[in-house]
């Protein structure tokens, strides 16, 4: 098959069509939006398509599962972050296991990926001084 | 070999291989520990038994993000840890668009297969309204 067409035929198929962002708690869903964005297109930056709908809770168990499958990655459920520390070598981190225990674990890096009000920037990185500027225009 | 058993000791006592000061591509860590490590939960332990544990990367968070880098460091053996405070997958809504640099990624870590079967939906009917209205 034509690559362009197959690209095509899954756009048909997994586009994002229509964003409609419509204010209010009412059930309305047919008045003004505020605002409207067209996604139905092929178009991309690189051979992939530009956006596709995904189901986030199925890209993550296929991410987990590729993390499950290296030796040298380790995915700890129930582990919640309640100390960071660190000097001129390691970085320290204090959780709190499962079974509310808290532990030790230290590494060289430490890489913040609980989001915007997570631990790392909010009881870390902000009382030291360093906040995330938002980018003009 | 010393190294090897040691490490085969150690997970006899559901420990996860130590990665204390080891070059960063480590091929030899034993499939018998393999299990463990890939264990979901963190080891239990006495804590006199084994000093802090240690890795070279530490992941705080669970999410696409930090599970997407943990899978891209193991792709480059590169020893690491996520810390995730849920106790599985967050099934509220989230994310619902995914970009081209997002399946490009995901491509990377080899689950291209499951974008366009699995992943991408062809369901739409999210309704997303501003908290302030």
């Amino acid at each position: 098959m034509d690559p362009d067409l197959a690209v095509r035929l899954r756009v048909c198929s997994l586009g994002m069509k229509k964003f409609k962002f419509l204010s209010g708690t009412g059930k309305d869903l047919r008045k003004q939006p505020l605002l409207e964005i067209d996604y139905n297109t092929s178009e991309g930056g690189t051979g992939h398509v530009g956006f596709i709908c995904h189901k986030q809770p199925v890209l993550e168990k296929a991410v987990r599962d590729q993390v499950s499958a290296s030796p040298f990655s380790q995915l700890w459920s129930g582990c919640k972050v309640t100390a960071v520390s660190e000097d001129a070598d390691q970085v320290y981190v204090e959780y709190m296991d499962p079974e509310q225990k808290i532990r030790k674990l230290r590494g060289r890096f430490l890489v913040g990926a609980d989001g915007k009000t997570g631990f790392v920037r909010k009881k870390y990185l902000e009382p030291k001084g360093i906040v995330l500027e938002r980018c003009i225009g | 070999m010393q190294d090897f058993h040691h490490n085969v000791q150690v997970c006899s006592y559901s420990f996860p291989p130590q990665v204390f000061d080891r070059p960063l591509a480590n091929p030899c860590i034993p499939t018998a520990c393999i299990t463990q490590l890939n264990s979901c939960c963190p080891p239990r332990l006495d804590d006199m038994a084994i000093p802090d544990e240690q890795t070279e990367v530490i992941i705080c968070g669970g999410g696409p993000t930090g599970a997407l880098l943990s899978a891209l460091l193991g792709q480059m053996h590169v020893p690491n840890i996520v810390l995730e405070k849920e106790a599985d997958i967050t099934t509220d809504p989230r994310g619902i668009a995914l970009d081209e640099d997002g399946i490009r990624i995901l491509q990377s870590i080899g689950v291209y297969d499951r974008v366009y079967t699995e992943i991408g939906s062809c369901e739409f009917h999210w309704i997303l309204t501003s908290p302030s209205d």
